[in-house]
């Protein structure tokens, strides 16, 4: 499903009108003074041509603003705080879209192709709608006019926090607690420490510095998670930037604790209410935390 | 500081421009504007090819060097241009008096063309460009400012159309290279054409201002071989203005009217040529010349023993003409400036009386009668401006002039004598003229009667015999065959007010002309010419009457005289023609918009009955909706009906089915069921009001047939899906 914008302004509003108006005011105020004094009637004919394109320059871009459709037809669904997002954005008419809200770049979109336009979202949200700025000096570019208008998303993106540095108290936490309940030997997971070989233990597991060490064939010791998912939570303070730092940690405690095969019950506060589910995956976490709230 | 951060970043080079089409737009209007400046005698022939060709290749190399603009450039350019302003103050100072524009703008637009041919070597950017553009309008101002005909409207149309292109082409990059619509081009030009010509209907035509030098110059001046005589044309000094061509007097080979003697036998033809164009506050006659004496078949200027024909004014210009002592002093002062278009005679036009002449001569000669000369032929493109009195006296006013008795106490006799002067007594003329006037007690009010009774019983034609041997002009109009034109007409309103002891005289000249908006010009062309009747009226002076145009003259506005325009065009217009090709076209574009909707297939039609049929039944058609689920919406809709409509799901199946290569059916049963679903597109506006009204039915709501398992079928849809099937068969 497409969304065309509809209007937060009613009416367009033209932008550093005051140099154009006055310009005009006075290039028309004197040019009537002259075609008076001269009592040349192609003068004033001229003039009032000029008049013609002054006033139509100056105006019709309001009308090109006012009826332009805008709408996004393309979003992609994941996206990163402080990180571009391209949404594909198209028009009925040549305009200028500059995203408000997240901010952006502005980009001229015309009314034959689609363009991408690069929104930069400050900080984890669930993007639902663009508040975007269009412009356009058509068709003389005399003129500036804008109108805001509030563009809804084909779908929503879930923009991720940063990746920040992993929460080293909760990772300790997690680790005495997992200590605590016990870690199960195993084949294959995280080494925890050398043993002295056994028969059939594989060859690769041999420790060659150890074994060298104490001259007795040494094989790493491995054990396997613990059955139990470590858990995170994700409490996210009143203040949004410190709310954001939190997430970023959060993220980042996550991301290292999947990146060495741990499973993750990650609990945040959504806008429906708390949640607590496993995450399959950092991309899973980022969305997970892109929808987070203070609780 | 805060100052010299922005004007260096107002003048940091913006980013090269890239659109050919701007640079070449910008570079045309420019070229355009240098063009008008040059047809209006504003620029030399070969300054002008010199500046377009200059002005090309300074486009050529700002645009290869746009990038990387050479250093220095923007120096040696700014050097250029302060000479320039250092040649046109100097040669301002030297040639021109304090409010004298016309001599300003040969130099400013001089001045102005090497400002455009500097800056085209420096226009890498948008703003540069933008900058040619605005530049070109002051040039097309000066020009402008000196163009009186409409020709110069071809410069206007080109200049405009460059400078829309351009402004378009601006409006193009800013947009990243959107490229141009032409239904938006068309649409702005009709705006700004659209706003123009409202404020040439809306504002009011522009005056001179008494604060300026008046325009005037001569062309084609060759001086006189006599003093103060007259002559026409401008090719020959010594050649006397004529009123008949050689070969007879029955055809017109000088100019009519305008010579010493005006006969009235000769016939002749004028053309549509424009002679003259005027700048004036308000329509007047243009006043050639005035004749006093009536000899029953011409009028001539007559000149008692020891009296100068003329006196030579010679502190000018502006000459101050001398007011005859007889003329009451006093009125509305009105300014005319005469553009001629054609050589001509050597007569000053004016309006009424005129105070001061500005032309551009040593000496002028003034009869007693405010006829005036110049010295030398007048060559087309010759200039002056008259200032004249006019006293504007209402009716009333005249009415209660002083009575006809008090004459001889307010002109000398002399005049008195001259002016009711006759050849013959012209008896029949006078009872008549006695007769229509019998129950008017003032001079004004027998003008008018007379005036009315020329209207009514004479007829105006130009083709009328030349007047035989020994007749008298105003006897065979008014006794003979009533056909005249202007000079008979008013030669025998005159003739009549004479007879009644009334003061006249008979005044040629031309009738204001059309007046042309664009220009505000008053477009006088040879068949203006014109002749008509003063009559003297004590304290108001000699005041016109047109016996010829009974109608008063109204002053045009832009407005009126646009309407004036465009009705007389719509009035040109050959009414049965345009109807029949504007129905032709009509019936054309109808026929094939019919055919460009037209269902492709029968199932696409039978969908687009039903499909009207639900609208009209009042059955809510959704996007998502099947026809078939509309159809069963539509049966349901008139299930209570008496007797039983047809259904409508008997004419969606088979389409569905059609459409989706289920089966065809045949010919016969496809025409019968286009057929039925005709009618029952045509009977569901009536089954809505027999119906008893139900709440808007939408068709998924109880369909048995479920939305999601039934495609919609809409026309666009099936006229893709059904041709294959039916071409398959």
């Amino acid at each position: 499903m497409r969304g065309v914008g509809r209007g937060m302004d009613r009416l367009p509003r033209p932008a550093q009108a005051g140099g154009p108006v006055v310009g005009t005011v006075l290039a028309l105020g004197s040019w009537a003074a002259v075609a008076h004094n001269s009592g040349s009637g192609w003068v004033q004919a001229l003039g009032a041509l000029l008049a013609g394109f002054l006033l139509v320059g100056l105006s019709t871009p309001a009308l090109a603003v006012r009826r332009v459709r805008v709408e996004v037809v393309e979003a992609p669904s994941d996206a990163t705080a402080g990180g571009p997002v391209a949404v594909l954005v198209r028009t009925s008419g040549a305009v200028e879209v500059r995203p408000l809200v997240p901010g952006g770049e502005g980009v001229v979109v015309g009314r034959r192709s689609p363009r991408t336009v690069a929104v930069v979202p400050p900080r984890h949200c669930e993007l639902r709608e663009l508040k975007v700025r269009v412009a356009s000096a058509a068709p003389f570019g005399l003129l500036w006019w804008h109108r805001d208008l509030v563009l809804p998303l084909p779908r929503p993106v879930l923009v991720a926090p940063r990746l920040g540095a992993p929460d080293h108290a909760v990772l300790a936490e997690i680790r005495r607690s997992e200590a605590a309940s016990g870690r199960v030997p195993a084949r294959v997971g995280e080494p925890r420490g050398v043993r002295e070989y056994r028969p059939g233990d594989l060859r690769h597991w041999v420790h060659w510095p150890a074994t060298a060490h104490s001259g007795i064939m040494m094989v790493r010791e491995m054990e396997g998670p613990v059955a139990r998912p470590a858990t995170v939570r994700a409490r996210l303070p009143g203040d949004v930037e410190a709310a954001e730092r939190a997430l970023e940690q959060v993220f980042g405690t996550v991301g290292h604790l999947l990146a060495r095969g741990r499973q993750v019950l990650l609990v945040t506060t959504e806008p429906e209410g708390e949640r607590t589910d496993q995450v399959r995956g950092v991309q899973d976490a980022g969305r997970r935390l892109a929808r987070a709230v203070a609780a | 500081m805060r100052l010299l951060d922005r004007v260096r970043r107002a003048n940091q080079p913006g980013p090269p421009e890239e659109s050919v089409l701007f640079r070449v737009s910008a570079t045309a209007t420019v070229a355009v504007a240098v063009l008008a400046c040059w047809a209006q005698g504003e620029l030399a022939a070969w300054v002008t090819v010199g500046s377009i060709a200059l002005l090309v290749v300074g486009n050529l190399f700002s645009y290869r060097r746009r990038a990387n603009p050479p250093p220095g450039l923007k120096l040696i350019l700014a050097v250029a241009v302060s000479g320039a302003f250092v040649w046109f103050f100097v040669s301002v100072s030297d040639r021109t008096t304090i409010g004298d524009l016309a001599a300003v703008e040969g130099p400013l637009a001089v001045l102005f063309t090497w400002i455009q041919v500097t800056h085209s070597f420096d226009v890498p950017s948008r703003r540069d460009l933008g900058f040619s553009l605005a530049g070109s309008v002051t040039l097309m101002a000066v020009a402008a400012a000196q163009a009186v005909d409409t020709t110069f409207g071809l410069y206007v149309v080109v200049w405009a159309a460059f400078g829309l292109a351009g402004l378009s082409a601006m409006w193009s990059s800013m947009a990243g290279g959107e490229p141009l619509r032409l239904r938006s081009v068309a649409t702005s030009s009709a705006a700004v054409l659209a706003v123009g010509l409202g404020l040439v209907w809306l504002l009011p035509a522009p005056r001179p201002s008494s604060r300026v030098v008046f325009p005037s110059s001569i062309a084609g001046d060759m001086p006189l071989s006599s003093p103060g005589g007259l002559v026409g044309g401008g090719s020959n000094g010594s050649e006397p203005l004529r009123a008949g061509s050689p070969s007879g007097p029955d055809r017109v080979g000088g100019l009519l009217g305008f010579a010493g003697p005006l006969n009235t036998a000769i016939r002749g033809s004028l053309g549509n040529e424009v002679v003259l164009r005027v700048r004036a506050d308000r329509p007047s006659f243009w006043l050639a010349e005035t004749f006093n004496a009536w000899s029953g078949r011409s009028w001539t200027q007559s000149n008692p023993k020891g009296r100068v024909p003329f006196h030579e004014l010679t502190f000018g210009p502006p000459f101050s003409v001398p007011v005859p002592s007889d003329e009451p002093t006093g009125g509305t002062p009105d300014i005319q400036t005469f553009y001629l278009a054609r050589a001509g005679a050597n007569l000053i036009y004016h309006a009424a009386d005129a105070t001061q002449v500005w032309f551009p001569a040593n000496r002028l000669y003034v009869s007693d009668d405010g006829t005036m000369r110049t010295g030398t032929t007048m060559g087309s493109g010759s200039v002056y401006t008259v200032e004249s009195t006019v006293d504007t006296a209402t009716p009333d006013e005249l009415r209660h002039a002083a009575p006809e008795s008090s004459f001889g106490g307010r002109l000398p006799a002399a005049t008195l004598a001259a002016d009711t002067q006759l050849p013959h007594p012209y008896p029949r003329v006078k009872a008549l003229a006695q007769r229509i006037t019998t129950r008017s007690t003032n001079t004004y009010d027998k003008v008018s009667a007379l005036e009315g009774w020329i209207g009514a019983h004479t007829e105006y034609t130009t083709d009328i015999p030349p007047l035989a041997p020994g007749q008298d002009t105003v006897t065979e109009f008014l006794f003979g065959n009533r056909r005249g034109y202007c000079e008979q007409i008013s030669t025998a309103l005159s003739v009549m007010l004479r007879s009644l002891g009334i003061p006249t005289r008979e005044a040629t000249g031309y009738v204001p002309g059309s007046f042309n908006p664009i220009t505000d010009l008053y477009e006088v062309q040879a068949k203006d010419a014109h002749a008509w009747v003063q009559v003297w009226f004590p304290g108001h002076g000699w005041q016109s009457f047109d016996p010829t145009a009974v109608v008063p003259l109204a002053n045009p506005t832009p407005a009126g005289a646009l309407t004036h325009d465009l009705s007389g065009a719509l009035r040109q217009v050959p009414v049965v023609p345009v109807v029949a090709v504007v129905g032709v076209v009509g019936a054309t574009l109808l026929f094939w918009r019919r055919r460009r909707r037209a269902p492709r297939t029968w199932a696409a039609g039978i969908t687009r009955e039903l499909e009207r049929a639900a609208r009209r039944g009042g059955v809510t058609v959704g996007p998502q909706d099947s026809l078939v689920t509309v159809a069963a919406a539509l049966d349901r809709r008139w299930a209570s009906h008496d007797p039983p409509v047809p259904g409508a799901l008997d004419l969606a199946w088979p389409a569905e089915r059609a459409a989706y290569g289920a089966g065809e059916p045949s010919i016969d049963e496809r025409r019968a069921l286009t057929r039925s679903a005709r009618r029952l597109r045509r009977e569901a506006r009536r089954l809505r009001r027999v119906v008893p009204a139900a709440p808007p039915t939408a068709p998924g709501g109880q369909a048995g047939t479920g939305r999601a398992r039934q495609p919609r079928l809409s026309a666009r849809d099936s006229s893709h899906e059904a041709p294959a099937a039916s071409r398959g068969r």
